[in-house]
């Protein structure tokens, strides 16, 4: 009995070598319950060693193995080639990304601009805080409900590659680091926002944005970074009418 | 408070208002003005009789003014959002160059559109 | 902000990028309904002083001509789709929470629906009723 397989076409640039990427396919075992990133190990244990692209926990947490899969960014650790079967996956880099190598992309600009939103808690009043067993910054679950879905976050940067804004204007702070700087917003122990709001209220922040929606649409997480930014439009949009209405109105 | 750089949020505040203005009111308008009293839903006799356009012939009146008002906010702010849409809009099929002209170019046209609009009611109408 | 690793590849976007999926080319219809919701809005303002002049008794008129109620007709579908997208994303831009849990966005939609099925059913009563003599 032969064993069934699947075809496996692969986008490879080899920097230096090729002036532009190319397909390689290659044919791989089927399984029912394999996930692409399954059979491109397989292809790197078995069939071609130079194959390149990053991977790190195989389960959907660590947001490393972001490719195209038939077109559509996904998480190549759940994305089933059963999704596909008979017909060939196509395997290609994230888009909206330069290429590093084969699979890979260059996630610098992300990193960049993830630093800039600052995604953590800020205090005004760090060093007088009395911290410790005791004096935590208490925090209800209804408080916890303003931010939770926007903290799932997992920087897979799926939402970037479906985000034909960030293709067209690649300084557009894009849906991840704009959803993670609006988790910190809405968090109460949180008072950061004066520090966040001229990165993210800027021309190049969330004002690019056009509400495609397809970042939401793509996320593994459910993460809605569309809502993010549109309700980061509507309190900027606010606060840009109350400073120019009652300009003594500002702290 | 904080410092933006940029005045995006007076023209999403007006995009935003337009949203809301076409969306509730402009079917209306649409349906009556454009389909029912042309398609002849309201039998001839009645046409002056149409409160709306009963209303615009009056000498100024609360309902005058009132109808009025109404139509220009309606129609100033589809203008506005329409502006902004279209900037973006030309910006997605890939006029990427020249994008403050182009702003300048829709929101100009959007405020003659609104100008044009205000004579038409207040001083011709 | 960075230049990308040299010598990495960037691929470019098409103009049509927005033809290579169902939601991108709805998100481009949305986009076109302006353009619509705008020409019917600036012609309608440039026949009103021949409305109020008895313009749709006139059948040589634009407002009674067939081309008028056609374009019309075009432009009430692209508009009711633009009420369609912007009411329903009511609730991705509203975040309202009193008490322990948020307001479901399904909710704020429902509400906008309503208030949109009201307006319309006044307002095609207040202005189609005959003013005198009714």
């Amino acid at each position: 009995m032969t064993e069934s397989t699947i075809k496996l076409a692969v986008t490879r640039y080899r920097p230096g070598q090729d002036r532009e990427p190319t397909v390689q396919t290659y044919t791989v075992p089927y399984h029912d319950d394999w996930v692409v990133l399954d059979a491109l190990q397989y292809v790197k244990d078995n069939i071609d060693g130079t194959l390149s692209f990053r991977w790190s926990c195989h389960m959907g947490v660590c947001g490393s193995c972001g490719m195209m899969v038939d077109g559509t960014p996904k998480l190549t650790c759940a994305a089933f080639l059963r999704e596909s079967y008979p017909r060939e996956v196509r395997v290609e880099p994230l888009a909206n990304f330069p290429v590093v190598r084969d699979l890979i992309v260059d996630i610098d600009d992300f990193m960049h601009k993830l630093s800039e939103v600052k995604p953590y808690i800020i205090r005004e009043d760090l060093d007088s805080l009395p911290l410790g067993l005791g004096h935590e910054l208490r925090q209800t679950p209804a408080e916890l409900e303003d931010f939770k879905q926007f903290g799932m976050c997992i920087n897979c940067m799926l939402c970037y590659s479906a985000c034909p804004v960030y293709a067209m204007e690649p300084k557009f702070l894009g849906p991840a680091a704009i959803a993670l700087a609006h988790r910190y917003n809405m968090d109460s122990r949180d008072q950061g926002r004066n520090q966040r709001m001229p990165v993210i209220g800027s021309s190049e922040g969330i004002w690019e944005c056009t509400f495609v929606g397809e970042c939401s649409v793509v996320c593994p997480k459910h993460v809605d970074p569309a809502a993010a930014i549109q309700r980061t439009k509507l309190a900027t949009t606010n606060d840009w009418f109350k400073s120019m209405l009652m300009p003594w109105g500002n702290r | 408070m904080y410092k933006i750089n940029t005045n995006e949020p007076f023209w999403w505040g007006l995009f935003m208002g337009g949203a809301g203005m076409i969306g509730m009111f402009l079917p209306v308008l649409i349906l009556v003005f454009g389909l029912a009293i042309p398609g002849g839903a309201v039998p001839p006799a009645s046409y002056d009789t149409v409160r709306l356009i009963h209303l615009l012939g009056q000498p100024a009146s609360v309902g005058n003014l009132l109808v009025k008002v109404f139509l220009f906010g309606v129609f100033s702010l589809t203008f506005f959002h329409w502006a902004h849409r279209f900037r973006y809009l030309l910006f997605d099929l890939g006029l990427h160059g020249g994008r403050t002209a182009v702003e300048y170019l829709c929101y100009s046209a959007a405020l003659a559109a609104t100008i044009y609009t205000a004579v038409t009611l207040f001083v011709i109408a | 902000m960075h230049a990308p690793l040299a010598p990495g590849y960037r691929p470019a976007l098409s103009n049509g990028w927005w033809l290579s999926n169902r939601r991108y080319f709805l998100y481009m219809v949305r986009e076109l309904t302006a353009v619509f919701a705008a020409l019917w809005a600036i012609i309608f303002v440039t026949q009103l002083p021949q409305i109020t002049a008895g313009a749709y008794s006139n059948p040589a008129s634009l407002v009674s001509s067939p081309l008028w109620f056609a374009f019309s007709l075009v432009s009430l579908a692209f508009v009711l789709y633009h009420a369609w997208t912007a009411f329903n994303a009511t609730g991705t831009l509203i975040y309202l929470r009193m008490g322990p849990k948020p307001i479901a966005g399904g909710s704020l939609n429902a509400a906008m629906f309503i208030a949109w099925a009201l307006a319309t059913f006044v307002i095609a009563f207040v202005f189609v009723t005959p003013a005198i003599g009714g």
